[in-house]
């Protein structure tokens, strides 16, 4: 009956004594010793598409703040800068920045540390609307220049020195939004008349673009445990060979032991 | 303390603990093996064995892995797959996964046997059988430690080795769900022996298996993973993200695609209906009706899919006799004549049989005093005199 030899069949050192001394010192003395971190890396696409991802959550979320014709302090417009709320202007500095021993806050360079801004929205000056207008008649400009016709004829078309990830419409559409919910507070020029006869295309641009995140995360399951990685580690999804997390969703509580 | 007439084929024996069991126990692994009032592994209490009795359920094991096997072949080649209520994008990597016949490493029978008649297969755990460190070690270092002039049924260690040494794959990864101590030790014992195999190893959690844009499933250290031994239910892996992209992979899997046939308890009223009357066999249905039509006044209620007794349930002329604790992980069930167990000392007593490379090779019991094995039923070692 008896097939086995008489050597010990647990090895000192070996895999199994390890693992267990990895479990006693765990349950005894808290350690996690052995368990290693799991990394999570990303195909291109998925790097790609969380990017354009966090920009599109980030934008839907100040829609509503946006047309209401606020802005959100240290908000950054590609183009003008910072907007620092107290002073209701755009800078090129983020609000609190340091250089040199200087801080720079509602655009002067100050010698010691502003105090954290105790405004965190508000409307922009007639300046700063300006400012904005200015700039969006030259994003327009340039987006017809680079796709040879008017965008509203062309909704998806986008030009790419933004930095947003969804392209330069949904910057445009936003100025617009800020523009739009300050008419009041200065006179409107033909950059925003234009912009309201685009903004509907530029709309439709960004939902496309939407649709395009939620097919790939349909199709791509796993990567919606990346972009939950990331906005729990606070890391940006990137670039690399593997996505994990594909498997190992289904094991609740249950243990196969004894099965 | 004898719990059965010397002369009877199976008994419960009492033993005196050595003080030492805890250290011994936990130096070769064993890390759950409860407390002096809660045991999970019981020392003070061990089955013995005749001889005969020992090759009785060795015999009766391989002979049901014969059945089993024909089964797999039965349902691919008559298109049974109706029978087992396996979706269809499954089918056809089993399909293919039999055909090609991918390595399988264990699995392992529950017998029911009081000793007299012939036993009688209750289930097959085929593709993710556990209490596998308690059954390959802990019971043998107890024998040479108690009773080293007695025999025991088990080559399970050696035979996990070879089975392991004819793989070509010089690296094998391991994984299961890693925050469970019980299934992370399963998966390092099953190292443990393939490195005694020369074989190098990799452990890992399940969700830290990556998929490559080269279509290769990867660890964490991106290398592409050529062996995987998952102890982890394929019909999870079924309702996983990452399944859609196992194709080509299939055959990297350890236990294999086909397993699914086995550890799908649909498989019992199949086996009776291929093999009628077969005295290994308990009858078996899909329906309670068909069942009971043959005179059946006892029978047990199963999910198709499930573990650790869970959504088990006795019946005795349609009153509940015992159910299981835990929640069935399917809403399909199967429904089985009850067969007699051995009892000794309020417990009930299931014996598990080890398959390796189609062989038998091991034996180990488990014994509740609820006539469902459980996951507390405590894990008994045995011997043959």
């Amino acid at each position: 009956m008896k097939k086995h030899g008489d050597h010990t069949r647990m090895r000192k050192g070996g895999i199994l004594h390890w693992s267990t001394l990895c479990l006693l010192a765990s349950s005894s003395v808290g350690l996690i010793s052995c368990d290693s971190e799991p990394t999570y890396t990303a195909t291109a696409e998925d790097a790609k598409m969380a990017k354009l991802q966090q920009s599109l959550d980030a934008f839907e979320s100040r829609k509503s703040q946006l047309m209401n014709g606020l802005v959100e302090h240290n908000f950054e417009l590609e183009g003008l800068g910072f907007y620092h709320a107290e002073a209701q202007d755009f800078f090129p500095y983020r609000y609190g920045q340091e250089k040199d021993g200087k801080w720079f806050a509602n655009g002067e360079w100050l010698d010691t540390e502003p105090a954290r801004c105790a405004v965190s929205v508000s409307h922009p000056s007639a300046d700063a609307l300006r400012k904005i207008e200015q700039l969006l008649e030259r994003e327009q400009a340039l987006a017809t220049e680079s796709n040879g016709q008017n965008t509203e004829s062309n909704p998806t078309a986008t030009h790419h020195h933004h930095n947003h990830g969804m392209g330069g419409m949904g910057t445009m559409l936003m100025m617009y939004w800020m523009l739009s919910g300050n008419r009041s507070g200065y006179t409107p020029g033909a950059g925003f008349r234009n912009a309201q006869a685009n903004q509907q295309g530029w709309q439709q641009n960004v939902n496309q673009q939407r649709q395009m995140v939620n097919a790939h995360a349909a199709a791509n399951p796993a990567y919606n445990r990346l972009v939950q990685q990331s906005k729990a580690s606070g890391a940006p999804v990137t670039q690399g060979s593997s996505v994990r997390g594909g498997f190992g969703t289904s094991q609740s509580n249950r243990s196969t032991w004894g099965s | 303390m004898n719990f059965y007439s010397k002369s009877s084929p199976i008994r419960l024996a009492t033993s005196p603990v050595l003080s030492n069991w805890v250290q011994r126990v936990e130096e070769s692994g064993l890390v759950w093996h409860g407390n002096s009032t809660d045991a999970y592994w019981n020392e003070n209490e061990h089955i013995v064995f005749t001889l005969e009795a020992a090759e009785t359920l060795e015999a009766a094991a391989n002979e049901l892995h014969a059945l089993c096997l024909d089964a797999c072949e039965q349902i691919i080649r008559r298109d049974l797959w109706h029978k087992l209520s396996i979706p269809e994008d499954l089918q056809s990597m089993i399909y293919t996964s039999w055909g090609c016949q991918d390595f399988s490493l264990y699995g392992r029978f529950d017998l029911a046997w009081d000793g007299t008649g012939t036993p009688k297969l209750l289930e097959y755990n085929a593709d993710t059988p556990t209490s596998l460190l308690e059954a390959a070690v802990i019971q043998w270092d107890w024998l040479k430690d108690c009773y080293p002039q007695s025999d025991q049924l088990n080559s399970l260690h050696e035979a996990l080795i070879e089975r392991w040494a004819t793989l070509p794959d010089p690296l094998i990864h391991l994984a299961c769900a890693w925050d469970l101590p019980e299934d992370r030790q399963t998966i390092a014992y099953l190292a443990e022996t393939a490195e005694q195999a020369g074989k190098q190893v990799q452990l890992m959690d399940m969700s830290e298996i990556g998929f490559s844009p080269h279509g290769r499933f990867t660890d964490t250290q991106e290398r592409e993973i050529d062996r995987l031994f998952k102890l982890y239910p394929w019909e999870w892996l079924g309702q996983e993200p990452f399944f859609a992209a196992i194709g080509q992979e299939r055959s990297r899997f350890i236990e294999p695609a086909w397993k699914m046939l086995l550890s799908n308890k649909a498989i019992l009223p199949l086996l009776w209906e291929l093999n009628p009357g077969h005295p290994l066999l308990l009858p078996a249905a899909r329906t309670r009706e068909e069942l009971l039509s043959n005179g059946t006044t006892q029978w047990v209620e199963k999910p198709i899919f499930g573990r650790e007794g869970g959504g088990i349930t006795l019946y005795d002329r349609h009153s509940i006799v015992a159910k299981g604790l835990g929640e069935a992980e399917s809403t399909d069930v199967i429904y089985q004549q009850r067969a007699p167990m051995f009892q000794a000392n309020a417990k009930h007593f299931v014996w598990g049989l080890w398959i390796v490379d189609d062989n038998c090779c091991a034996l180990s019991a488990r014994g509740d005093s609820s006539p469902i094995t459980g996951n507390m039923s405590r894990f008994h070692p045995h011997r043959i005199e």
